[in-house]
């Protein structure tokens, strides 16, 4: 503990953000010296950024810590979405190392901007504070602004770019103006302050609430602020992508349930309009998956859905919403990474695998992948002995408990979940039908992306058949003292 | 002992083993020697088989109180209250239960699981997808495993779907054969409607009791009343029905007699066929208390004995008397739980897996010599030729009929004479004219195939007896012949290791009990049906050509099975089949065809205004949001209150 | 007679837009109109424009332009610590080296990759 100016900080709770921010300034330092370019070097120092941060939260297991006068927690709640964020950077970093040099983007400031926005996000899941949150947030989305169009050869990504930035700075205006009113209305920047004023809703107070969860929305892109996900995530790098599907969401959703969780407390009723967002967006993210003939922004629209099917765990809000939702969201960001690891795999990290009408036949001419691939995609849509089933169960279990608005989400999600059936279960029928023989065998067999895969599955298998270790790994899952 | 390190491991390992066999089959399978792939397998099945012999031991010579293991998996979460699976209001373990029931089928799901594996071995060697089969066959032990060792329904009813799913996939084995894809699809659509019926019964369990763990359920069984668990017994039958193969959803068995003849001998004789005898034997303190339910149980078994014994009187196809045979033995084990007599269908099942096994694969033998030829027309005089067979079929017969000192005599002796013991005189005499017809059917199968005159048939393929067809067959001649002696008067070898599983049930009565009468009117009754056959096939006279005239009317009624195929036909098929193609003719046209054109037309203008609005124009989603900022405000601030709140603090 | 504090705001908020618009409305009613050549070009710091408006900038001028922003930004951050140097210590110190190292990472990176060149 260092104390100044009647701040106290805490090392240990920082260590993970100050470790991930030196390996991202070393990168830019060898990328700056070294002549040739070092890919393989200076995403190795990512990955071990990430791994060295993971090991410095291991201290931190199981302990509950605010810091910088209240401003940042570190807790229960904070370490699994850190190591959500991490294994995602680490994950991402794999199959950034198999872009090549035509694929565009200096390497280093490639790798760097990864590992920025990963603090960024890290920052977002302990942000006790709105300051914070706007900061972290930014952060993040900043660098991956900028990585959105790292594919720059392709037009494709430089649109997603421009439709990023100026669509993603809207979104901020509203989170900004959002927190500022309920600053005004609370008299204080830390949630606790804003937890005060939620006692007597002011219109202010309203009015600002409703702002801030709009720019939260948008980050996570719940519908009716979802128009830009699918160009965004078609456009932008294969890894990018997958790192805004997992890592975004994991952020903005570390921050919702913070402040739902510690501004309502138990009665989350004024909470109903994200209610109906996230029912929208389970109808809008599916419905609007079956169409799609390209896989990341099937994917997209799918990640839409999902992260309303989460929402559903804040609406029982306490340990067990939180703990459906993380569990949902580990879920989740394992299926999720995999499927674009798989897509990875089978391109070399480019995009020809992106094109669903690559699908058709493949588990005849690879097996393995479109074994994984299936397997994520079971998981996604909710089918028994993957991880997606048990965490559905959950969520469904907390609707539940969470009267009429929670059985109305409970309906959607299994409406939802029917039609996402159709979705997946046709890629998957696909695959495993006879095709015509004479179709390209895919080269790809880069060990990275085999990593990445074989870690998802692994864990999807895991999650699905021995689901209470994860229970057991996170027995009191919680957020901080106040 | 819960702290007992090996009766902690072991059940586990022995769970798992097959299941390992599998994957490392289709992991490794297409690169190594086929032959590898065999002993994977049934080195599986031997050490799953070993380690059950260990854990029998282990169990036998532990006190009475002590007898009944439910171990959790892992142990450490046992010991913390952690679960498998935790979903408020439910909590779900991964254990398994261990006691004289389980392990009776774990013995022998194993013991003849691994002898008809090494049957395989040389009978399925012209096979394709020899790998595939023995991963399938590496399958199916796990899934029945799993459904004997479950500690409570939830696991119970997964490992009763992997039975289903095994059984369907090597029904189907040949599945360049549409026949063998019928009968496998089949099979699993009837199987489905008894998972239902477990799922039914499981919704009340957790209704009644709130949990699905045989521990607690079966703890305070009385606390749900009579017509609840009437309604349980009721369901649970729906599903033993079904995997059993009684009546009326039995057809289905017989038709999966297109799947080779190991795995005929293996889930459609000697095991997964039973796994409705184990599930109301496990059921037991729920039907000690629901009389309706057993009841039910009781006249299904008995009615399935009888009918599919007459039946098979009538069939011509090897295959298909002994799987009517198996529905009539397997109506004797369901009659016997069903009045209480668990201890004696337990002991019916283990020496009927014993000869019924041994019916199959000698069977096996024959079409496999004679190039696939089923029908016993096209056979006769095969004792000379095929002498092996001949004797391996003599003594699996002697044992179906109960003839002492087979083993079946012992079993069968042991139902009757608890029918009487249990006042069931109705249900008994049943059971005995049943032996009768047993006699008849089997005595003229073997007629048919081995003596009648000469060979009829023109197929001349000798294949030969590879040793790893003959040696399991030899085994089992000798388990058929003595596996009965574990209970003589005098002397109950099987009631101690049953005792502790069955201590909480009435009706426990010990197997050497026996009475004079029961015994020589079953065996009287079996020297009936031998006679008529041997008159009717053995000696050539005017009888057999006027009885079939008189008879015709009954023939054709038994041959067909009593129309139970066809009326499920007419009730089913037929009424929807016709629907079908009543739409497809009139309606389809016009309603369904201009109504999908409407709908299509409303899809396709929706989408169409969606993707001109959503045109990539950054200012078009930019003004989505706008709209959808405005909708949300409002939302917030009307359920805020509305105006009242903008008034200021 | 206002209730709440915030209706003060409200009254300053209609008198503001009333002026604002009277400024700007007004003139527009009453003055005459006489363009000429020069009165209708753009002002640009009293320079005689070189060319129209509808030209291309070259965008290494918003590069330099950002780095700037960026740069000055974060070097206003230096007075708030100036002023308070005494209060904050040695480790208001260590901190601000630390933030001068990141900004001059940043800066190396920006400079080594051409940044700041203008070719």
């Amino acid at each position: 503990m260092t104390a100044f100016a009647g701040v106290t900080i805490s090392w240990p709770a920082l260590a993970p953000i100050l470790v991930l921010t030196g390996a991202g300034l070393l990168i830019m330092l060898v990328d700056l010296v070294s002549r040739a370019t070092l890919r393989g070097l200076l995403y190795g120092i990512g990955i071990l950024g990430a791994v060295g941060a993971g090991l410095t939260m291991l201290p931190l297991y199981g302990h509950s810590v605010t810091t910088l006068a209240g401003a940042f927690a570190s807790d229960r709640f904070s370490w699994l979405f850190d190591l959500v964020l991490l294994g995602s950077l680490a994950v991402t970093l794999l199959l950034s190392s198999l872009r090549r040099a035509e694929d565009g983007g200096s390497p280093g400031a490639y790798a760097a901007l990864l590992v920025f926005a990963a603090i960024g996000g890290m920052v977002m899941a302990g942000a006790a504070n709105l300051m914070i949150i706007f900061l972290g947030l930014e952060q993040l989305s900043l660098a991956l602004y900028v990585l959105a169009g790292m594919g720059y050869p392709r037009a494709a990504s430089q649109e997603a770019a421009l439709k990023y930035v100026l669509l993603g700075s809207l979104a901020s205006a509203f989170l900004i103006f959002g927190s500022a009113l309920l600053y005004g209305s609370s008299g204080g920047l830390s949630l606790d302050a804003v937890h005060a004023a939620a006692s007597v809703p002011s219109g202010l107070f309203v009015t600002g609430l409703a702002l801030f969860v709009v720019g939260i929305g948008f980050k996570l892109a719940l519908a009716p602020f979802h128009s830009w996900v699918p160009d965004v995530y078609e456009g932008s790098p294969l890894a990018v992508t997958a790192f805004m599907a997992v890592a975004v969401k994991a952020a903005s959703l570390a921050v919702l349930a913070r402040v739902t969780y510690v501004v309502f407390g138990h009665d989350t009723s004024a909470l109903a309009p994200l209610w109906l967002l996230a029912i929208i967006s389970m109808l809008v993210g599916n419905v609007g998956a079956i169409r799609q003939r390209n896989l990341k922004r099937l994917l997209g629209y799918s990640s839409i859905a999902q992260v309303g099917y989460m929402v559903v765990g804040l609406a029982g809000v306490g340990p067990q919403g939180l703990s459906a939702l993380a569990f949902y969201l580990v879920a989740y960001a394992l299926t999720t990474l995999g499927a674009f690891a798989v897509m990875a795999l089978l391109a070399d990290g480019g995009e020809e695998y992106a094109d669903l009408g690559a699908y058709p036949g493949l588990a005849a001419r690879r097996p393995w992948p479109a074994a994984a691939m299936a397997l994520f995609f079971f998981s996604l849509a909710g089918i028994p002995a993957t991880a997606g089933f048990y965490g559905k169960l959950l969520l469904l279990a907390e609707g539940l408990a969470a009267g009429p608005w929670g059985l109305a989400l409970d309906v959607t999600l299994v409406v939802g979940t029917v039609v996402s059936l159709y979705v997946y279960g046709k890629i998957v029928w696909d695959m495993y039908s006879f095709t015509e023989p004479e179709a390209v065998v895919p080269t790809g067999n880069a060990l990275p992306s085999w990593v990445a895969v074989a870690a998802g599955a692994l864990g999807t298998l895991v999650l699905g058949l021995a689901p209470q270790l994860f229970a057991m790994s996170q027995p009191f899952l919680s957020v901080g003292p106040r | 002992m819960m702290t007992d390190t090996f009766a902690q491991t072991a059940p586990f390992t022995i769970l798992f083993l097959p299941l390992l066999g599998m994957l490392v089959i289709a992991v490794v399978g297409p690169r190594v020697h086929r032959a590898a792939s065999a002993a994977i397998a049934n080195l599986a099945v031997l050490g799953a088989f070993a380690l059950t012999v260990a854990l029998a031991l282990d169990v036998w010579h532990r006190p009475p109180s002590d007898q009944v293991l439910t171990v959790t998996y892992p142990p450490a979460w046992a010991a913390h209250q952690q679960f498998w699976a935790h979903i408020p209001p439910l909590t779900v373990s991964f254990e398994l239960r261990i006691d004289g029931l389980s392990l009776a089928w774990m013995l022998i799901v194993t013991g003849v699981g691994f002898l008809i594996h090494l049957y395989s071995v040389g009978y399925m060697l012209d096979s394709r997808w020899y790998r595939t089969f023995f991963a399938y066959m590496n399958l199916f032990i796990f899934a029945m495993l799993l459904l004997v060792m479950a500690g409570n329904f939830l696991w119970l009813l997964v490992g009763w779907g992997g039975v289903g799913l095994a059984s369907y996939l090597l029904i189907g084995f040949d599945m360049h054969r549409p026949a063998a894809v019928a009968a496998a699809r089949k099979a699993l659509i009837m199987n489905v409607i008894g998972d239902v019926g477990i799922m039914l019964a499981m919704f009340l369990l957790f209704a009644h009791f709130g949990s699905l763990s045989y521990k607690e359920i079966f703890a305070n069984v009385t606390a749900a009343g009579t017509p609840a668990l009437n309604w349980i017994g009721i369901w649970l039958l729906l599903g033993a029905v079904a995997k059993s193969a009684q009546l009326p959803l039995h057809t289905w068995l017989p038709d999966a007699m297109e799947g080779p003849t190991p795995v005929s001998a293996l889930i459609h004789a000697a095991t997964m066929v039973t796994a409705g005898v184990y599930l109301v034997a496990r059921a037991h303190p729920i039907y000690d208390h629901a009389p309706a339910a057993a009841q039910a149980v009781a006249v299904v078994g008995c009615a399935t004995a009888f009918f599919a014994a007459t039946i098979g009187c009538v069939q011509y196809d090897i295959k298909r008397v002994l799987a009517y045979s198996t529905m009539s033995q397997i109506g004797y084990m369901v009659l016997a739980v069903g009045v209480g007599a668990y201890a004696a269908g337990t002991f019916h099942f283990i020496t009927h897996a014993f000869f019924k096994a041994l019916l199959f694969m000698a069977a096996g033998i024959i079409i496999h010599n004679l190039g696939g030829e089923q029908d016993i027309r096209n056979m006769g005089g095969l004792a000379r030729r095929l002498p092996f067979a001949f004797w391996a079929f003599l003594v699996g017969t002697l044992a179906l009929c109960g003839v002492f000192p087979f083993s079946g005599f012992f079993s069968k002796d042991a139902i009757l004479d608890q029918l009487l013991v249990l006042h069931h005189p109705v249900l008994w005499a049943f059971g005995t004219a049943t032996a009768a017809l047993t006699a008849y059917y089997m005595f003229r199968l073997l007629f048919m195939t081995f003596f009648t005159g000469g060979f009829r048939g023109k197929a001349q393929t000798h294949a030969g007896t590879v040793a790893s067809m003959s040696v399991p067959v030899a085994l089992l001649i000798g388990l058929a012949l003595v596996g009965g002696w574990i209970v003589v008067p005098g002397h109950d070898g099987l009631t101690p290791l049953l005792r502790a599983a069955f201590a909480d049930t009435g009706t426990m009565a010990a197997l050497d009990h026996f009475s004079g009468i029961v015994s020589l009117a079953a065996l009287g009754a079996g020297l009936v049906g031998f006679v008529a056959a041997y008159l009717l096939y053995e000696r050539p006279s005017g009888l057999r050509p006027t009885l079939r005239r008189s008879l015709q009317p009954v023939r054709n009624l038994l041959a067909n099975a009593y129309y139970v195929d066809a009326t499920y036909h007419w009730l089913f098929e037929v009424p929807v089949l016709t629907l079908a193609s009543d739409i497809a003719r009139y309606l389809d046209p016009e309603a369904v065809a201009g109504g999908a054109a409407a709908v299509a037309r409303t899809a396709t203008a929706a989408g169409d205004a969606v993707r001109l609005w959503e045109a990539g124009y950054v200012r078009r989603y930019g003004l989505s949001m706008l709209v959808g900022v405005v909708i949300v405000l409002a939302l917030f601030l009307y359920l805020a209150g509305g105006t009242a709140a903008l008034g200021g603090r | 007679m206002p209730t709440s504090p915030w209706s003060i705001i409200a009254v300053y908020f209609v008198v503001a837009l009333a002026v604002a618009g009277a400024i700007a409305v007004v003139p527009g009613i009453f003055t005459r109109k006489r363009p000429t050549k020069q009165k209708l070009e753009p002002y640009e710091c009293g320079v005689p424009p070189t060319s129209g408006l509808e030209g291309r900038f070259p965008v290494r001028f918003y590069l330099v332009a950002m780095l700037f922003v960026i740069f000055d930004v974060e070097t206003a951050a230096f007075y708030p610590w100036a002023v308070q140097l005494k209060a904050l210590g040695m480790f208001g110190f260590l901190e601000m080296v630390t933030f001068i190292v990141v900004l001059g990472v940043g800066y190396a990176y920006v400079w080594k990759k051409g940044g700041l060149s203008w070719r």
